[in-house]
């Protein structure tokens, strides 16, 4: 193999990850906001690990940064999906946990 | 078709997220060498989990499993005049020092 070919490859896995992968987490902190930047960075790094899995039997794509873009995209979403189920199971939760607190509290009443 | 047994997919090396890279990229540069050189026709990764059926009673097991020495990463579709020309191809292949296996296996042409 030329050097220059296994290099200029290297070269190009290393600006994806490394700059690509900055820009990433800026973008996808906007979409999740900033108090997300957790989740933005968890997100980029499983899409660069999926990146690897992927291209490795398949090649690196045309169009690298629009496939990575891409994946963290739908993943981006996933995550705000989950996020909202759980927030809806937590809102849940309070209203069953208050509905109770009110049911303990009449039948402490009663019991007056 | 190249069949990948084991290799990186199993090394504990590649736990480290820049060794990782560095080694995908030894990946990605093999296949772009074999695609310029018009021998590779596709590849697929295969996710680390299945299941196996087997015999008259349709017994269904689990694995191959993740840790499995022997478990099988992906193929790629080369074009190779015999089993010799195939061999030949490997030479690149990255995963021979985590002890990776490759099985060369003509496909079956149809003769019509």
């Amino acid at each position: 193999m030329s050097t220059t070919s296994s290099q200029h490859v290297q070269n190009l896995v290393d600006h994806l990850f490394r700059h690509e992968a900055g820009k990433m987490v800026a973008v996808l902190t906007r979409l999740l906001g900033t108090e997300n930047l957790d989740a933005a960075e968890d997100i980029v790094q499983d899409t660069l690990l999926k990146a690897m899995e992927v291209w490795r039997f398949r090649g690196v794509p045309e169009n690298p940064p629009a496939w990575l873009y891409k994946v963290a995209h739908n993943k981006a979403i996933d995550w705000v999906r989950s996020a909202q189920r759980k927030s809806k199971l937590l809102a849940e939760e309070e209203k069953v946990k208050s509905s109770l607190n009110l049911l303990r509290s009449e039948v402490v009443y009663q019991e007056d | 078709m190249l069949i990948f047994h084991g290799g990186s997919d199993v090394a504990p090396e590649m736990k480290n997220p820049e060794a990782l890279q560095k080694h995908m990229g030894k990946w990605f540069a093999w296949v772009e060498k074999l695609r310029k050189e018009g021998r590779y026709e596709g590849g697929e990764p295969l996710e680390p989990r299945g299941k196996f059926v087997s015999g008259p009673n349709k017994i269904v097991t689990d694995g191959p499993f993740a840790e499995s020495k022997e478990l099988v990463g992906g193929y790629f579709i080369v074009n190779a005049k015999d089993l010799d020309d195939a061999v030949a191809l490997t030479a690149d292949y990255p995963d021979f020092i985590f002890n990776g296996k490759v099985q060369i296996r003509p496909i079956q042409k149809m003769e019509m």
